[in-house]
């Protein structure tokens, strides 16, 4: 199990998101006021800019377009409409695996967000830029997440058979808060833990959004020192981080366990894949943390 | 500080007024967009390009932005561009470095601005002329000029593949992307990349090789594919896979051993069938005696020239192996006195006249050094007692002057050793490893770990034959190191001092050795951890360590 497979369009990888829409999302995060929006708004837009990286990172000659290195799966749930189903929104709608073509070729819009900028003469001025989005922020009913992992399970389950020498897929779950009362999210993270492929075991990371201002755990060795059952239980459903990927060497000299080290947390041997209480800053840099890793393999 | 990504200069880029510096930047556009008009650039590992439109020079160009921060680069740009004004090489592209580039959320980082080349990569360029094999013949010739241009005037690319070997619309060869090129006067600024794993020596990267021959492997697993595909086109479909053109890197790992060495031996091109068993001979040469493409000889009607590689026993006895302390004269360092390969002699002839008066010395030194194997000092003491004694006093002065001593480089001695050893501290009688050594029925189970401080497993020997014990009666193994990406050892060491702990694990029979030893080492900058390691058995062990 090494998790070294290079990712190529013959051999490409698989990153599935699942997000929690539920009605808890619609609270700030903690110790922020509501201007900077719900934890749904900032994941709607930690996500929509993670698939434009992840768009970006797969182009290699721009005439041709991104090419087909991974395939990029959204599910949602919570959501009145769909309980658990596609998070896309547009004409992916319902769609559970792109490729990453697809993907680019089909943002449900392209919003103009604005953005401060140095205007080089000591000023800031405000400037629009072009911004694609695929999910929008939904935060309804209750929490349906061991139906979400098992429907991460029925997914991945028949690409790992068909892709045996790929670098295994990724789940990256985001949620804020507990599971319906009498269900056990952790039977289905264990399933999905168990698929492989030739390279490895499916890695299954999951980010813990906070409405508290209590600073966040990252990448624990342990569940020592974690508040409650759920927080315990969400770290049991974590893998621990691939030897390979806390010590894979990125461009530039620094191991990814470095780059960690720079945004403020240490990595061990057994540490999991595994975030409690991050609040909106330490949600994007975990989130782009995890996923850099595949960039740079590619 | 991290540095920008791919989707912050997206978003600046799609107003260039506002993030260039250059007031002839200022007013251009981006090219390379998206059906939504948001700029789409080409990404590497260390850099995203973007064709632009220089609006006051009416001239189109090459924008690289760099997504990591590269050591030294403002420095390596200068001396780069410096050098290559002097030469005239066809190949390489015109640019030019600026530090107050672009500015991205308020701070200003450098661009490079580079000579833009409309053409096909390489990959495509054979892809579409799969069926015109005189074109592909003509391009592999084409190929060995430009590698013959850049061997004479002493510059290497560094990171020769596909995506970077263009082919202007005048089917011209241009090379791009200069991040990690060496030339003389960058001998001494290491970059820190290593070339695409399915074009280079596969021990390349694992050693940080950096020198004015990095190039010749890749430039022979380039020229030998193009050839190759000449003859016949068929292999394409076989063997293209994504980012590679015959090669993978598995294919030097596994020497002879994968489908594309049977192919190549049964083509229809004799100098295929040659080439092929050249370069399947140096996936298992040490990385500096890779001969250059011309210095390679083939001569199809007086008959074979035959490359004899130095003999390397894969028994691994002592009297073939190279000891610790030699390697460092392989080490890049040393190699920085070498000279230029002249011309008139055949690299083949200079193999055979070690002692010719040829200038490029290091070369030399270590091709006959594996081929006749030069005796160490204390190889041709014969008393192994009086051998073992010396070396277990110099292990002792030698960790006492590490110890004590804050700059290591002042001392020769050192400087010879202690880099690419570690110090030999077994603290208890472990008899029973030493027999276990070597396969016996009796014998189970061998391995060495090595671990860091927290305990982490950093590699571990896989097999006996990574193991053995010498005439001086020191442990010798090879580690594989785990963590590997490809057979690139990933563990980079940062300057200064590390501990190390060794378990020694050995299972013979029933019983269950488990011994555990520390030690520490330097590491300078700009070397790794060797592949390589050893220390020595204890007095008491020496008596068992000859005992089967």
């Amino acid at each position: 199990m090494s998790y070294k497979a290079q990712i190529t369009r013959l051999n490409p990888t698989c990153i599935l998101f699942i997000l929690d829409q539920s009605g808890s999302m619609g609270e700030p995060f903690g110790g922020q006021t509501g201007i900077q929006g719900s934890k749904a708004q900032q994941l709607a837009t930690a996500i929509n800019g993670l698939l434009y990286d992840l768009v970006l990172e797969c182009v290699k000659r721009p005439e041709e377009g991104p090419r087909n290195y991974c395939q990029v799966g959204l599910i949602g749930y919570g959501s009145r409409s769909v309980n658990v189903g596609s998070a896309f929104v547009g004409s992916l709608a319902g769609q559970y695996l792109v490729w990453v073509r697809d993907l680019a070729n089909n943002p449900a819009r392209i919003e103009d967000r604005f953005q401060k900028v140095d205007d080089g003469a000591g000023g800031l001025v405000d400037f629009s830029i072009k911004f694609p989005i695929w999910v929008d922020p939904v935060a309804e009913n209750g929490t349906p997440m061991e139906e979400a992992l098992h429907k991460a399970y029925t997914i991945l389950e028949p690409w790992v058979r068909s892709h045996p020498h790929s670098y295994p897929p990724l789940v990256i779950h985001i949620t804020d808060g507990e599971p319906n009362p009498n269900t056990d999210p952790s039977k289905p993270a264990g399933d999905l833990r168990k698929l492989a492929t030739d390279d490895g075991n499916v890695l299954v990371f999951n980010l813990h959004l906070s409405s508290q201002s209590s600073s966040p755990i990252l990448y624990p060795e342990s569940d020592t020192g974690l508040p409650d059952q759920y927080a315990k239980q969400l770290f049991q459903m974590s893998s621990v981080l691939p030897t390979t990927m806390q010590l894979f060497q990125m461009a530039g000299g620094n191991t990814m366990k470095q780059l960690a080290g720079k945004f403020g947390c240490r990595i061990g041997s057994q540490s999991r894949g595994f975030v409690f209480n991050a609040n909106s800053d330490s949600m994007f840099k975990s989130l782009s943390l995890f996923l850099m890793y595949l960039f740079y393999s590619t | 500080m991290t540095w920008p990504n791919s989707a912050d200069y997206n978003q600046s880029l799609q107003h260039p007024h506002l993030c260039f510096q250059d007031p002839d930047l200022k007013q251009g556009k981006v090219l390379s967009v998206d059906q939504w008009g948001i700029p789409r650039g080409s990404a590497g590992s260390y850099a995203r390009v973007y064709e632009f439109q220089n609006s006051k020079l009416q001239k189109i160009i090459a924008v690289r932005c760099f997504t990591i921060e590269v050591t030294d680069q403002q420095q390596r740009y200068y001396l780069l561009k410096q050098y290559l004004g002097q030469t005239n090489i066809s190949s390489l592209v015109e640019f030019d470095y600026r530090l107050q580039g672009i500015s991205i959320k308020g701070q200003i980082y450098p661009i490079l601005c580079m000579e833009y080349v409309k053409g096909k990569s390489l990959d495509s360029y054979i892809e579409e002329n799969l069926r015109n094999p005189k074109l592909l013949e003509d391009l592999a010739e084409h190929w060995y000029n430009v590698i013959i241009d850049l061997r004479r005037a002493r510059i290497a690319h560094g990171d020769l593949q596909h995506g970077n070997i263009l082919i202007d619309r005048n089917g011209r060869i241009r090379l791009v992307d200069y991040d990690g090129m060496f030339t003389p006067n960058l001998q001494n600024q290491k970059p820190n990349e290593f070339g695409h794993l399915n074009y280079q020596h596969p021990k390349r990267a694992s050693i940080k090789y950096y020198s004015e021959d990095m190039d010749n492997f890749s430039a022979l697993v380039i020229y030998l594919s193009i050839l190759a595909l000449s003859s016949d086109s068929n292999l394409w479909k076989e063997f293209k896979d994504d980012e590679n053109l015959l090669f993978k890197d598995q294919d030097f790992n596994k020497i002879g051993q994968t489908n594309i060495w049977y192919r190549l031996k049964q083509n229809s091109n004799p100098k295929v069938v040659f080439l092929t068993s050249m370069l399947e001979k140096f996936c298992g040469l040490s990385i500096d005696t890779i001969p250059s493409l011309s210095e390679i000889n083939y001569t199809s009607n007086s008959g074979t020239q035959w490359y004899n590689p130095p003999k390397l026993d894969p028994s691994r006895s002592t009297t073939n192996r190279n000891p610790v302390s030699d390697w460092y004269k392989q080490a890049p360092q040393i190699r920085q006195s070498s000279q230029p390969v002249p011309d008139n002699t055949s690299w083949l002839e200079r193999v055979n006249n070690p002692d010719s008066s040829v200038a490029n010395l290091s070369r030399l030194n270590s091709l006959s050094r594996l081929r006749t194997k030069q005796l160490s000092w204390w190889e041709r003491v014969n008393n192994p007692w009086l051998v073992g004694f010396i070396f277990l006093i110099l292990i002792i002065l030698f960790g006492f002057v590490m110890a004590n001593s804050s700059n290591p480089n002042k001392n020769s001695f050192i400087n010879d050793i202690n880099y690419s050893t570690i110090t030999p501290t077994i603290i208890t009688p472990i008899p029973t490893v030493t027999t276990a050594l070597k396969p016996t029925a009796a014998t189970t189970l061998v391995t060495i770990t090595i671990c860091n401080e927290i305990s982490t497993e950093i590699g571990t020997t896989k097999e006996y034959s990574d193991i053995y014990i010498d005439n001086n009666y020191r442990i010798v193994f090879d580690l594989n190191l785990q963590n590997t990406i490809g057979d690139r050892h990933i563990l980079y060491l940062t300057p200064g001092e590390h501990n190390y702990r060794i378990i020694l694990n050995a299972i013979n029979g029933k019983n269950n050795y488990n011994k555990e030893a520390y030690g520490t080492f330097l590491a300078r900058e700009n070397q790794i951890l060797m592949p390589y390691w050893e220390f020595s058995l204890a007095p008491e062990l020496r008596e068992f360590s000859s005992c089967n």
